[in-house]
C-alpha cells in the first residue's frame, strides 16, 4: 500500500474533529452502554488511549535515533505481509472485520456509575494531545529516514513496526473504534425508540 | 508590519487606503514565516487565515487515493493565498497549502476578513475583481487541461510563469501541468516559448 504522510494527516485532522463532536456530548450519553458487552462510548475514548500509550514512547524514541534526511519524503510504503496486517485494522466497506479479543491491559477500566465530568475532560482530553503527539510524529518522519530503524508492537518483538507502519496501524485502530463509536450510537438510539415504543 | 510590507499589502489591493484604515490593516494583520516544505494548511482542518504572500512561494494541492499530490495552483509574491472556501466557509479543508520555498506571509483573521468588506466599502469593488479573476483562471485552466497537448500546456505555463515559481523542483510544475517529470524535462530542453 502506498500512502503519504499528508493523507495521514488529513485523516487524522478528521478523527480529531469526529472525536471533538463526541466530546461535547453529555456525561449521561457517553457512560451508557448498547449492551451489557459492549463498550460505551466514553470505554472506547479510554481503550484508544490505553492503546496509543504504548506506542507513544517507543514511537518518539525511534524518531529520535532515525538518521535525518535533506529533503523530505512524503511517500510512506506500507507493503508485505505487515501491511496486509496493518489495513485488517481499518474497517473495510464500512464493517470492521477481524474481530479480537481485546488484550487484557488494553481494556478500559472505569466505574461509569461514578464517572465525573472531570474524569470524561481528562480521558478527551488525553486523547486530543495523543492525536497532537502523533501529528508531530508524523511531520517529523518527512525529513528522517524510516527506513532504518524498527519499533516493537504491541504483541512484542515477533512483530516489528517501521516508524510509518506504526503510525498507520495506529490510525487504522483509530479508525476502526471511531467506527465502532458511530455504531454504538445507533445502538444507543436503537435502543430509545424501543424503551418510548 | 513595516512601511515597505504596508506598501506591498496596498498595492495587492490597487487602491489608495482611507485614513482610518490605515491604523487598522497593521494591526488586524499577523506576520508568519513558514520554513520550505512546511504545511501551512492541513488538509483535514479549517483554514484560519487569508495569506497575503510578502515572499516565497506556495502550493495548493489535494492527496489522491493513491497518496499523490494534484497541485490545483500555486501563489507567490504579491500574490493572496490560502484556502479559500474552507476559510470562507470555516469547514475543514479538502485541501494543503505547502511553502514551496521559505516563505514569509501576512495572515488575516476571519473576523477582520469580513470587518474589511462591513467597514469599508471599497473593498467590495477589490472583492468583485479579485474573485472574478479567480473564476476566469479556473475556467482557462480547465479549457487548457482538458483541450490543450502537453506542449501547448508547457508553454502556456511558461509564457505567464514567473522567475521566482521557476525555482521550485521541476516535478511539483510537472504535477500542476498534468505530465511527467520525465515530460516536462524533455520539453524544457527542446521547446521555445
Amino acid at each position: 500500500m502506498k500512502t503519504s504522510v499528508q493523507q495521514q494527516i488529513q485523516r487524522l485532522n478528521q478523527y480529531v474533529q469526529e472525536m471533538k463532536t463526541y466530546s461535547n456530548k453529555d456525561l449521561i450519553e457517553l457512560i451508557e452502554r448498547p449492551a451489557p458487552n459492549n463498550w460505551s462510548l466514553i470505554e472506547i475514548v479510554g481503550h484508544l488511549n490505553l492503546a496509543y500509550e504504548l506506542y507513544r514512547d517507543r514511537m518518539a524514541t525511534l524518531l529520535e535515533v532515525l538518521p535525518s534526511l535533506t529533503e523530505p519524503k512524503d511517500e510512506m510504503n506500507i507493503n508485505g505481509i505487515k501491511g496486509f496486517l496493518i489495513r485488517q485494522q481499518a474497517p473495510q466497506n464500512g464493517q470492521r472485520k477481524w474481530k479480537m479479543k481485546t488484550f487484557t491491559n488494553f481494556q478500559p477500566v472505569f466505574d461509569l456509575k461514578k464517572m465525573t465530568n472531570a474524569e470524561k475532560e481528562q480521558i478527551f482530553s488525553t486523547f486530543f494531545n495523543d492525536m497532537h503527539h502523533l501529528k508531530q510524529l508524523l511531520l517529523n518522519s518527512r525529513t528522517k529516514d524510516c527506513s532504518r530503524g524498527k519499533l516493537h508492537s504491541a504483541i512484542g518483538s515477533a512483530l516489528k513496526f517501521t516508524l510509518p507502519q506504526a503510525i498507520v496501524f495506529n490510525l487504522n485502530h483509530i479508525e476502526r473504534h471511531m467506527l465502532q463509536m458511530k455504531e454504538t450510537v445507533q445502538a444507543l438510539n436503537h435502543k430509545i425508540e424501543r424503551i418510548s415504543d | 508590519m513595516t512601511n515597505e510590507e504596508y506598501d506591498q499589502l496596498q498595492k495587492a489591493f490597487q487602491f489608495e487606503f482611507p485614513d482610518p484604515l490605515k491604523e487598522e490593516f497593521a494591526k488586524w494583520w499577523i506576520k508568519k514565516s513558514f520554513k520550505k516544505s512546511e504545511l501551512i494548511t492541513e488538509g483535514g482542518q479549517v483554514e484560519r487565515y487569508f495569506y497575503f504572500v510578502l515572499e516565497g512561494v506556495q502550493a495548493l494541492y489535494l492527496i489522491s487515493d493513491k497518496g499523490e499530490r494534484v497541485i490545483l495552483g500555486f501563489s507567490f509574491t504579491g500574490n493572496f493565498s490560502g484556502v479559500f472556501d474552507s476559510f470562507l466557509k470555516q469547514k475543514p479543508a479538502a485541501f494543503f497549502l505547502e511553502a514551496m520555498s521559505p516563505s514569509s506571509m501576512l495572515c488575516l483573521p476571519l473576523r477582520a476578513y469580513q470587518s474589511m468588506f462591513e467597514k469599508y466599502p471599497e473593498f467590495d469593488r477589490w472583492g468583485r475583481i479579485f474573485f472574478q479573476n479567480i473564476l476566469i483562471g479556473r475556467v482557462s485552466r480547465e479549457v487548457e487541461l482538458l483541450t490543450f497537448s502537453a506542449e501547448e500546456r508547457y508553454t502556456s505555463f511558461m509564457r505567464r510563469c514567473p522567475e521566482e515559481l521557476l525555482k521550485i523542483p521541476q516535478k511539483y510544475l510537472a504535477a500542476y501541468l498534468n505530465m511527467t517529470p520525465e515530460t516536462f524535462s524533455r520539453l524544457r530542453a527542446t521547446v521555445k516559448y
